[in-house]
């Protein structure tokens, strides 16, 4: 059975709007709301990867080393979602009834509302230009934009198909796991061509490349936008993908998948693919004794 | 606070701090070394900051001896080195020659 008929539903890469339902508390009360945001493009992405500014600090003595990586999410996040919000529900102001609030409100004019009512405009309510975008709590706002970045690999099956490691495989395949729109979508899978040593070492370049800024108490070291470049790798390496829809339609090609992925999907694919690609050595006390049960058993014969 | 600075174009930083980490490779296990030094605060200091390898540091020299290691092993052509990646593996040869003469 294909993955795609595996998923309840397909991942759609080019919704109408994405809606980002949020159950909140304020003050011992339950609220719901939702935040209808327009879809990312990939240079949405770019601008809030640069604004993470990831940054390491070094904490401790070389005796006991340890390290705080610094964000600055909350700016990030305030300004993905300023730039990618339509419209908003749930939400009232004081004296008033409930009011869904879209971008039209903030140029004063009033618009019909998502279920069909007119909406009068909400900056006529708080006086003057008010904007009721700044009047959304900033949790609010962080919390929209995570569930933008939900995905992740998706949990190794218990074996490969038959126990044995594919060598010289035509692909490798990364499933990733997301959950947009209110549905989770268990299996998305990424078929890449078997990556090179020179994408890997660009790959490893990518990581190891970063800035020191020294003058405080301990250095810092600051980590260097990288998700232009890992979309680059994704779009030289992909193949195909199954478990996504444009428009309703699977993807016929790899084309539509660089043309058409979502960046942030790309980044965690790439990291997977290329931090599936080591190997451990099995630590646990059982499998070591299988492992010198099974060797003692080979030289012995 | 200095302004940022390219790690991997630090040539004489990475080559110092090559030399750190093969040093610290190659010397007494810490624990011993730390209890060596214990009684004297100077000596102490001076092992903590010889040990002080910063992590910006350690990322790009683990990126050049993996480098090193796919050059001499793997199809990874010298052509596709690129010239900072080329003067960061000279900066190591630099140290790992320093750290041999001084040691052996």
């Amino acid at each position: 059975m294909s993955d795609a008929q595996n998923n309840p539903k397909l991942f759609e890469l080019a919704p109408a709007e994405v809606v980002v339902p949020l159950q909140v508390t304020h003050a011992g009360h339950r609220y719901r709301v939702c935040h209808r945001l327009r879809p990312p493009a990939p240079d949405d992405w770019y601008t809030y990867e640069a604004a993470l500014q990831p940054a390491v600090e070094e904490l401790g003595d070389a005796a006991e080393p340890s390290f705080r990586l610094v964000l600055r999410a909350s700016e990030a996040a305030l300004d993905l979602w300023t730039r990618l919000v339509r419209r908003v529900e749930g939400y009232v102001l004081p004296n008033t009834s409930g009011h869904d609030f879209s971008r039209a409100d903030s140029e004063g004019h009033p618009h019909e509302g998502p279920t069909g009512g007119l909406v009068s405009s909400p900056a006529g309510g708080v006086g003057g230009n008010a904007d009721w975008r700044e009047l959304i709590p900033l949790a609010h706002k962080e919390a929209a934009v995570r569930a933008l970045t939900l995905v992740a690999p998706a949990r190794a099956d218990a074996a490969g198909p038959n126990g044995f490691f594919p060598l010289a495989a035509e692909e490798v395949r990364v499933v990733l796991e997301a959950a947009a729109n209110g549905a989770a979508y268990p299996r998305l899978a990424h078929r890449f061509r078997p990556p090179t040593v020179e994408a890997e070492r660009r790959y490893r370049r990518l990581l190891a490349d970063n800035f020191i800024v020294r003058g405080g108490r301990t250095p810092r070291t600051l980590l260097p936008p990288r998700l232009p470049a890992l979309t680059r790798l994704y779009d030289q390496l992909i193949l195909g993908v199954e478990g996504y829809t444009l428009r309703g339609r699977p993807l016929a090609s790899s084309l539509d998948a660089v043309q058409n992925m979502d960046a942030w999907h790309k980044r965690v694919a790439v990291e997977a693919l290329f931090g599936g690609l080591v190997a451990e050595t099995s630590h646990s006390d059982a499998s070591a004794k299988e492992s010198a049960a099974l060797f003692t058993a080979e030289t012995s014969e | 606070m200095t302004a940022p600075l390219p790690v991997a174009t630090d040539f004489a930083g990475l080559e110092r701090f090559a030399f750190a980490l093969f040093t610290h490779a190659a010397g007494e296990p810490g624990e011993a070394r730390r209890h060596a030094a214990a009684l004297d605060p100077d000596r102490l200091r001076a092992l903590d900051r010889a040990d002080a390898v910063p992590l910006a540091y350690r990322l790009w020299l683990a990126h050049l001896l993996w480098l090193e290691e796919v050059l001499h092993t793997l199809e990874c052509r010298p052509a596709d080195v690129t010239g900072v990646e080329l003067a960061g593996l000279q900066a190591l040869a630099r140290a790992r020659a320093r750290f041999l003469s001084t040691r052996y």
